[in-house]
């Protein structure tokens, strides 16, 4: 195990090495220099070449690369073209929001999806199963901005049961004191997640219901309270475990939206912005952010799957 | 008689309940929601364009108060609210003197000429990194500066003489006095920036950076000492990284005449527009708001405000002091000769269809614009000519204009030159027999409401025979490709844009425009070049009164250098029912400190 977790991570920092040059490229490649983009249209040709020369703009790319991957190892990240901070400091602002928001959304879509994944394979093709399937296929296929709104206007607005913008601190303990306005966001994001994640443990739990083993258990006189909580539910939850480690960085984009709708400032609408104002570092800066939860993502959802499966084992120890 | 009685003391009393209930109250925050994706991140009130926007200035005023203040709906000169006396100029408008006004600083300082100096001596030292300078005009057009502390004035020797409107209202408008507190070149290092009697050019540099070091730390924006003097109605007293929270309480040592009534004053910052409005329709969270455009019923021609869906607001459009239009590439190699042609730039002026836009895209709240000067509000500077609309929407105008320049329209496709050649009769110089008549517009992408707006107007091109190709682009690129260029580069490809905003005046509220229009200037992305209007515009600059500025505007109006769009109000503002005092001006400042909660 600790063989291969050494090689997943040496490819870790390979994928994380490209995706920076890939990305790196492609924003240079983009027509215009960001100056402009910055600086808007009235800026004159000193501001503008006081601008590239401030953030090195006009040195070679390679340099411009390894001048950028100096930052990366202080940890700075680079210095925002338009946001007075450096990078770091910009994530370090925006990621407790992101992170409480997305955790918080999917323990919530794992804590009921999984129990109505297991109860529809149970009952399946029985009307509760019709019914959650059709509230499945409904939450999953509605735009999360749509959904969104329509909370808001249902429980903040008409109702006033809910404030219609998320909590407004900056740091862990003033989101998490301020859980009310948290109740939204959180569960316009989690409902698509509780579709998913319901969707694959009713299949999931349907084929493992059929497999020899659980038959054997049955044989052997387990009850069935037993048989599904200690042998079906167990290994049902191995392509929920590969799934969640490949949702985080989708929950990170995902996030833009609900971010957006609530008035939470996080990381999905700190991309964004960083994206239409052209703020290389910042983009940059999200991005191997996004990189290194998607790689972490994946290698956790291994390691989970290995330990919710103990048949799985790894070659070449 | 005993009705009329009960009738009388009846209104009376709610008479006197209703003046009771508008008599302003001391204490209360008003929360004032900010436009989306805007977030105040620079406190140090020079700073370059890539900090620049409304809300920071909007912040810095609050805190730091420019020389002059330009308020109201024709925005004259506020002498109240300003630093200094009205600038007096000598006779041959070369020498101009400002007397500075009896005010404080927070710390006790009084305000001196030297603030002045330490401005100038950081202006000269650090230019270009200065949003408001624009090459060749101040302080460049200024030969020297003399600052008598003992007299309180400011003398400025200038290069030539000036027309003293313009250079009152575009020159030292944005004239930033700074307080002797922050005169340092490090933590504790007094410096010598803001010497007494000159700007003191050599010691300035290590102090702007300084200064701009210790700016770059939002973290301490509101705990460092040195942004906590101000001579504004506000200091900073809450503020998080980014600007994500800020909030400002009354200075209590405020010089000015009115001293603010509220607590505090709370900026809000919003992720997008429909969060705003979920908030301001969830509540009373937000004192003064705004409603989206996509959210307003279409205001009737006929009423100043519609239908405010709102209750306990009051709704009330911000008239921008701002100018609509569409910049078209005059060095495109492809379609930059056609666009040199005037018949031509009046034929596209004459497919807007401006009353359509207004309608459709700004719900009622726009007012039509023809030429390069704001037509609303009224004030003297939009001339009779420009205000008759030259070239109205007229599709048939525009097929004249056209086929009576050797073009040809076919029933279907766009026009062909058939008569090539310079004549007065012929498509032009440069322009070729067979060359379709085709344009490619940028506009910004995902606004849906810009998109309608560009169909529009391709729509009417089509009838006319000139065929536009939209491409729409995300805000970065569509600035970042349509820029000034040569026709030989590479950058020049683009053909015409819409910015999807308007050109806001600011600061410049004389609005001459000659940034838009003199030969190079940065803010001119078309590329238009005339030696002629350049000398004229000097005259605009040099010499008394409006005449030149008028000549200028007619020519601009006639020629059509910029396609006209109508100007959409600033925003739609709504303002809580419990606030009292509250103004808003074209120039787009705010003025909290005059505002109160209705008791």
């Amino acid at each position: 195990m600790t063989g291969y977790l050494v090689r997943r991570l040496l490819q870790a920092v390979a994928v994380l090495i490209v995706v920076s040059l890939v990305v790196f490229g492609l924003l240079h490649l983009l027509p215009g220099g960001p100056a402009r983009a910055v600086l808007g249209n009235r800026a004159n040709p000193g501001e503008i070449a006081n601008f590239n020369r401030e953030y090195g703009l006009t040195r070679p790319i390679p340099v411009q690369y390894v001048i950028w991957m100096g930052h990366l190892f202080r940890g700075t990240l680079g210095w925002s073209y338009t946001q007075n901070q450096s990078v770091a400091s910009l994530i370090g602002e925006r990621l407790p929001k992101t992170l409480i928001l997305t955790i918080s959304s999917v323990l919530l879509a794992l804590i009921v999806g999984i129990p109505v994944g297991m109860v529809q394979a149970l009952k399946r093709n029985r009307a509760l199963d019709q019914v959650s399937t059709l509230a499945s296929f409904t939450f999953y296929s509605i735009p999360s901005f749509f959904l969104g709104l329509i909370l808001i206007i249902l429980l903040a607005v008409n109702v006033h049961l809910f404030p219609a913008e998320g909590p407004q601190g900056t740091s862990f303990g003033q989101i998490l004191g301020d859980f009310r306005a948290l109740v939204l966001p959180m569960v316009t994001l989690a409902l698509g997640g509780i579709a998913l994640f319901s969707r694959y443990m009713r299949s999931s739990t349907i084929d493992n219901l059929v497999e020899d083993y659980v038959r054997t258990a049955r044989a052997k006189g387990a009850g069935r309270a037993r048989v599904l909580v200690r042998h079906v539910f167990r290994n049902a939850l191995a392509p929920i475990a590969t799934i969640l480690g490949l949702f985080l960085p989708v929950l990170l984009s995902g996030a833009v939206v609900v971010e957006t709708v609530f008035n939470y400032p996080g990381m999905g609408l700190l991309f964004w912005t960083a994206a239409i104002k052209r703020d290389y570092p910042t983009e940059l800066g999200v991005t191997m952010l996004a990189a290194l939860l998607t790689v972490v993502g994946s290698l956790l959802a291994d390691i989970c799957y290995a330990i919710s499966d103990p048949r799985i084992r790894y070659v070449n120890r | 008689m005993s009705l009329a009685i009960t009738t009388a003391l009846t209104a009376t009393s709610v008479a006197n309940a209703s003046s009771n209930a508008n008599r302003a109250r001391s204490g209360g925050t008003v929360t004032y929601a900010l436009p989306p994706g805007q977030e105040p991140d620079m406190i140090l009130p020079f700073f370059s364009f890539q900090y620049f926007g409304v809300e920071v200035q909007d912040f810095m005023y609050l805190m730091y108060r420019p020389l002059y203040y330009f308020t109201g709906k024709a925005f004259q000169l506020t002498e109240a609210n300003s630093l200094a006396y009205p600038p007096t100029y000598n006779a041959s408008d070369t020498v101009v003197t400002v007397k500075l006004k009896p005010w404080s600083w927070s710390d006790g300082e009084k305000l001196s000429p030297a603030d002045i100096a330490f401005y100038m001596g950081i202006l000269q030292a650090e230019k270009t990194n200065y949003w408001a300078y624009i090459p060749g005009d101040f302080p460049t057009n200024v030969a020297s500066a003399t600052y008598d502390t003992a007299a309180d004035t400011v003398t400025f020797h200038l290069k030539g003489p000036v027309n003293p409107t313009w250079f009152t209202y575009n020159q030292i408008s944005y004239v930033q006095p700074m307080p002797s507190a922050w005169d340092l070149s490090g933590p504790g290092k007094k410096s010598d920036c803001s010497g007494a009697t000159s700007a003191l050019e050599a010691t300035c540099p290590a102090v702007y950076k300084y200064l701009e070091h210790e700016a770059s730390n939002t973290s301490t924006y509101a705990s460092n000492p040195l942004w906590q003097v101000v001579d504004g109605p506000f200091r900073l007293s809450s503020y998080s990284p980014g600007g994500l929270t800020v909030v400002l309480v009354p200075n209590k040592k405020y010089s000015g005449s009115h001293k603010a009534k509220i607590s505090a004053f709370d900026l809000k910052t919003f992720t997008s527009e429909a969060a705003e409005y979920d908030v301001l329709k969830s509540g009373t969270a937000i004192t003064v708001g705004y409603l989206p455009f996509t959210d307003a019923p279409t205001k009737p021609n006929s009423a100043a405000v519609g239908h405010n869906p709102l209750s306990g607001y009051t709704l009330e459009p911000w008239l921008a002091w701002a100018i609509g239009g569409m910049a078209v590439n005059w060095n495109n190699p492809t379609v930059g000769l056609i666009e040199h042609q005037l018949y031509f730039r009046q034929a596209l002026q004459s497919v807007v269809d401006q009353q359509a836009w207004i309608r459709v895209g700004y719900r009622g709240y726009a007012y039509p614009q023809y030429g390069p000067v704001p037509d609303e509000p009224k004030t003297p500077y939009a001339t009779k000519y420009e205000e008759t609309n030259p070239y109205p929407f007229s599709v048939g105008n525009a097929r004249h204009d056209l086929t009576s320049h050797g073009w040809t329209i076919p029933a279907t496709g766009p026009a062909t030159c058939t008569k090539p050649g310079t004549g007065a009769h012929d498509c032009g110089a440069g322009i070729s027999k067979g060359e379709k008549l085709t344009l490619t517009v940028n506009f910004p992408s995902g606004e849906e409401s810009a998109l309608l707006l560009m169909e529009t107007l391709q729509s009417q091109a089509r009838k006319a025979g000139l065929y536009i190709t939209l491409s729409p682009r995300p805000e970065d690129t569509l600035i970042a490709v349509s820029g000034p260029c040569t026709p030989t580069q590479s950058a020049c490809k683009w053909q015409a844009t819409w910015y999807g905003e308007v050109e806001s005046e600011a600061p410049y509220w004389w609005p001459d425009n000659g940034i838009l229009f003199i030969c190079h200037s940065a803010a001119s992305p078309s590329n238009y070049c005339n030696p002629s209007l350049d000398a004229e515009y000097s005259k605009v600059y040099s010499k008394k009164g409006l005449s030149a500025f008028y000549d200028v505007e007619n020519y601009e109006t006639q020629q059509a250098i910029q396609v006209s769009f109508p100007t959409p109000d600033l925003q739609l503002t709504e303002v809580s029912d419990r606030l009292g005092g509250y103004t808003q001006s074209g120039t787009e400042y705010i003025t909290p400190q005059n505002w109160y909660f209705k008791s």
